[in-house]
């Protein structure tokens, strides 16, 4: 076996670094995907009949619209209708998390006529 | 005597008028199980008092006197009953409404649950696509530097470390590979440490000097 360049070296460093950022995004994907299918089950439980169910090809298609899907190699039929997840649910759920704020008549910056707090120069 | 209370205690639950509403029933029978004895009595000394004797007559007028007394308790303990009845259907409608009020609630709050755990998906997919990247780029330029480990450019490894974090249930990812499933990390580092025969400890200590 023969040693390692320095450039080698380097590029070695960056390759790991980049293959534990993959393992952490890995670990943070499963566990909102975990959440996700708990609350789904729960509305399900509630009686709630649009609950969107944590299926395989909804989140495969979230993986194509993310672009993962060809660095997986994952394999789907149509990507015809991929989306985000949170597209995807809010679809679903005909629920939007925040409801657009009212339209404001008084003049003011775009932040504050959304409601959203000022942030300072 | 029951009086009718049921606007009096507009605060009760179902299962409290229910055990009123019992109460009242039991009271009612009884009522009229000593109506029932009065009237055997009087049927009883019928013949005395119609004979003249006195005493029997005396105890005719003590029943009579009685028997309206628990008339009209039973008359009043039908309408304590009806009235009762009335306020505990009232209560059971009160009581679905705020039942189906809290299942509302609670379904919009788990569809909340349900909208933030797919935004955090979603956040978690951006970053994935960025470190994957980052990864397939820095394999591509080792490869271009004479370092032909070409292992480190297939997909089988980030399949491998999804199905290791348990991915494979929520995405089209073949079950086989879990076989032989490892963190992504711990399989380049083999692969690199296959190829140099270094420790990958000595590369990363390198690369924080």
């Amino acid at each position: 076996m023969s040693a390692w360049t320095a450039e080698q070296a380097v590029k070695g460093a960056e390759l790991l670094k980049a293959a534990d950022r993959v393992d952490r995004a890995f670990v943070a994907l499963r566990l909102a995907l975990k959440r996700r299918e708990k609350a789904a089950r729960e509305l399900r439980d509630l009686g709630y009949s649009a609950a969107p169910l944590p299926s395989k090809r909804e989140v495969t298609l979230a993986a194509y619209r993310h672009g993962i899907a060809p660095l997986l190699r994952l394999e789907c039929m149509s990507q015809r209708h991929a989306r985000s997840m949170v597209a995807a649910d809010a679809l679903a759920l005909s629920f939007l998390p925040v409801s657009p704020p009212a339209p404001s008549t008084t003049r003011g910056t775009r932040s504050r006529r959304a409601g959203l707090p000022e942030v300072a120069a | 005597m029951a009086k009718p209370r049921a606007k009096d205690d507009p605060g009760l639950t179902v299962a409290e008028w229910d055990a009123r509403l019992a109460d009242l029933q039991r009271r009612q029978a009884e009522t009229k199980a000593g109506l029932a004895a009065l009237s055997d009595r009087r049927r009883a000394i019928a013949l005395k008092v119609t004979d003249g004797d006195a005493a029997a007559t005396e105890e005719l007028a003590g029943l009579n006197s009685k028997t309206a007394e628990l008339i009209a308790a039973e008359d009043m303990l039908s309408m304590s009953l009806e009235q009762a009845t009335q306020s505990r259907d009232a209560a059971a409608k009160q009581e679905a409404l705020a039942a189906e009020a809290d299942r509302q609630s609670r379904i919009t709050a788990t569809c909340r649950r349900v909208v933030e755990a797919s935004a955090k998906a979603d956040v978690a997919f951006a970053a994935l696509r960025v470190a994957l990247e980052a990864r397939k780029k820095a394999a591509r330029e080792l490869y271009n530097l004479d370092f032909p480990q070409s292992r480190l450019l297939l997909p089988a490894g980030v399949q491998r470390a999804a199905c290791h974090h348990g991915l494979e249930t929520f995405l089209g990812i073949e079950r086989s590979l879990t076989r032989h499933a490892a963190p992504l990390a711990i399989g380049d580092a083999e692969l690199l440490a296959l190829r140099s025969g270094r420790d990958v400890a000595d590369l990363a200590a390198e690369d924080a000097a």
